[in-house]
């Protein structure tokens, strides 16, 4: 009866990790692994082959510690590595293949969009050389998507938006959307006169039209006044009663607040970008979020001051008696900012706004229906106030909602990153080592030098990491490629966010997300951890050299 | 290639061990029982015991026909060369001098030491 016999199951099993042991062994010590082996035909009880087995566990890890911090002994023969077979090219060429599916060029698009953010829109020149096809290919609609996104001192910008206008009508919008917001842009612009009264004659009942003419009105009065200096309630009174005195702006804001419409074209901006993603394939998604996002709006503290004018001239009437005209003057701001509100998506800063100036408004309305005994009519207002209170509160938690989507969406960012930083790496050096290969294998064959061990084993594993790369990287981006697919003016908000979120992730100097942090934190951990193994083994290195002497 | 090797209480241990005799080829179960060391102690030391140049190693001739039927490998056998001994020597006394100035519980390793040498 054998020794294996003898002992069972367990030795056998035993044997069988020792041989796992072995294999695993760093190939320049192995007879270190087959030394502890033999020595099991002589251990008879189970407890101890389990000990030794233990040690046989802790000497291979302690062989693999000293092989990562010392390398490879010099003096020992490496051991030849096979060069990649056809399994490998195989894989190299399901990889390369799987680079064509449908989406994948847009998400690699958009990481690289992420990694280069000031460069994710369309570029000046780029806009430049567009506009010029434009119009020499007499393309109305591109035309305006570029005067609408030039930047305010391009030559050009206003010439094209004219001629676009002029081509299609129907394009006449872009006047308000091609202006850059007041603080970025503070030149005086001398063709906007003319653009602001095609603007108005073209869509006469929108408040948006006459908001423009004001806006320049408020702008100027702000560059001319230290306005909002002080910051006290009686100062901004005094403010707004004297911007009141400018004729234009008064005039402007007035026809505004009576206009029927409030339409501040951030749909037709939305339909000109998409019309620009379809024709390059919708392989910019950057371009297209960014460029919504940063959708022109009226000045809201513009806005924010007319009702204020009109609360405090409702005061005033009140004050003298005409409840009439006080009446008037609050119904006026209650309904622009109501006008406005159902204009907005969900989830937008001028809603924001509207809700809460709807609620002064209809407070105003309220007081003064109680005051003047017309209950039914307080109660009205009561009621509105507490709707846009409500509403308000739902705002609030929509937000909510979308910050969580942020956190959901943090997993997948993760992973897209690091998959596109691994199919990049992957790529790279199956390349160099199967043109290395394919180009030395005829000269040197049984070469065992590190340059082609090294270039064999890249060979043998990258095209494997870059499948399992591409893998990660589109399972990953999917649910982005299906957002970006089924978009639409409506639900762009939430898409903003969670575009924002894959994308900001290498932004750390620009984004202080949770997220981010920790990305970068996992990638420093990372970066310190190699740099102190090469350290601590170029110290061993030297240690034992200095030993030797 | 020679140099100097961290003399942990295990070390000392081991080369009490194989000072004892010197000339016999020793194996690394033997050695484990009679140093009480755990394998995953003892192998990391004679690795770097051989690295240094203080022990030699040898596979074991295969085993005789009779042998051959439990299916034994062959073993690996080590012993200190001239200059590991007279090495492990010096190490020994070192830590037997420490051992009178401190008394700390190296003091067991004496007698082994004086044999040894």
């Amino acid at each position: 009866m054998s020794i294996r016999q003898q002992h069972g199951f367990a030795h056998v099993a035993i044997c069988w990790a020792y041989a796992q042991i072995v294999r695993l062994w760093p190939a320049d010590s192995r007879h270190w692994a087959l030394a502890m082996q033999a020595e099991l035909s002589e251990i008879n009880n189970p407890k101890e082959s389990l000990s030794w087995l233990v040690g046989g566990v802790m000497s291979l890890s302690k062989a693999w510690w000293n092989r990562i911090l010392l390398g490879r002994d010099p003096q020992e023969a490496p051991t030849p590595v096979r060069a990649p077979g056809i399994l490998s090219i195989l894989l190299l060429l399901v990889a390369v293949t799987s680079l064509a599916l449908p989406g994948m060029r847009q998400g690699f698009m958009t990481v690289y969009d992420s990694w280069n953010f000031s460069q994710a829109t369309l570029q000046p020149a780029q806009l430049e050389k567009m506009g010029r096809d434009a119009e020499n290919n007499h393309d109305a609609s591109s035309l305006a998507l570029v005067a609408m996104r030039l930047p305010g001192d391009s030559q050009d910008k206003n010439r094209w938006a004219d001629l676009a206008v002029s081509w299609d009508p129907s394009l006449t919008w872009i006047y308000f959307q091609m202006r850059n917001p007041y603080r970025l842009d503070q030149r005086v612009d001398p063709g906007i006169s003319a653009q602001i009264a095609r603007l108005q004659k073209w869509d006469p009942d929108n408040a948006v039209p006459y908001l423009t003419q004001a806006d320049e009105e408020f702008e100027r009065f702000e560059r001319n006044t230290n306005f909002m200096v002080s910051g006290t309630r009686s100062a901004m009174e005094a403010e707004v009663l004297e911007l009141a005195k400018d004729p234009v702006w008064a005039s402007s804001m007035d026809k505004a607040f009576r206009a029927s419409r409030y339409d501040d074209y951030d749909k037709q901006r939305f339909n000109l970008n998409l019309a620009y993603q379809q024709k390059i394939g919708g392989d910019r998604p950057m371009d297209l979020i960014l460029s919504t996002a940063s959708v022109r709006l009226p000045n809201l503290l513009n806005l924010r001051m007319y009702s204020e004018y009109l609360i405090l001239d409702g005061a005033q009437r009140e004050a003298a008696g005409d409840r009439t005209g006080a009446t008037e003057d609050y119904w006026r701001s209650a309904q622009f900012w109501q006008r406005m509100s159902i204009a907005s998506e969900s989830v937008s800063i001028k809603r924001l706004m509207a809700l809460s100036m709807i609620a002064l408004s209809f407070e105003k309305l309220q007081n003064l229906y109680e005051r003047a005994g017309r209950t039914e009519e307080a109660r009205s207002a009561a009621f509105e106030v507490a709707s846009a209170k409500a509403a308000s509160k739902d705002f609030r938690s929509n937000n909510q909602r979308i910050f969580v989507a942020r956190d959901i969406a943090s997993p997948s960012a993760f992973a897209i990153h690091i998959s596109a930083i691994l199919i990049l790496f992957a790529a790279t050096l199956s390349f160099i080592s199967m043109t290395w290969l394919a180009i030395g294998a005829g000269a040197s064959p049984d070469s065992r030098s590190n340059l082609r061990r090294w270039l064999c084993i890249s060979g043998r594993f990258a095209p494997a990491l870059l499948l399992l790369s591409v893998a990660v990287f589109y399972v990953s981006y999917y649910p982005y490629l299906e957002s970006f697919r089924s978009m639409t003016f409506q639900n762009m908000e939430s898409l903003i966010y969670t575009f924002n979120n894959l994308c900001s992730l290498p932004r750390v100097w620009t984004y202080g997300g949770r997220e981010t942090v920790y990305f970068w934190s996992a990638v420093s951990i990372l970066g310190t951890i190699v740099a102190l193994l090469m350290i601590a083994r170029m110290s061993f290195r030297w240690m034992l050299a200095k030993e030797t002497v | 290639m020679a140099g100097n090797i961290r003399s942990s209480e295990q070390t000392l241990k081991l080369l009490a061990t194989l000072t004892g005799s010197p000339a016999s080829w020793h194996y690394g179960y033997a050695l484990s029982r009679e140093t009480g060391l755990l394998s995953g102690t003892l192998y990391p030391i004679l690795m770097r015991l051989e690295q240094r140049g203080w022990l030699e190693t040898r596979w074991e001739t295969p085993p005789p026909e009779s042998d051959k039927r439990f299916g034994r490998p062959p073993r690996h056998m080590y012993r200190l060369t001239p200059d590991g001994r007279a090495r492990a020597v010096e190490a020994l006394s070192v830590a037997g001098k420490r051992v009178k100035a401190h008394g700390s519980k190296m003091r067991r390793l004496a007698p082994q030491r004086a044999d040894g040498v």
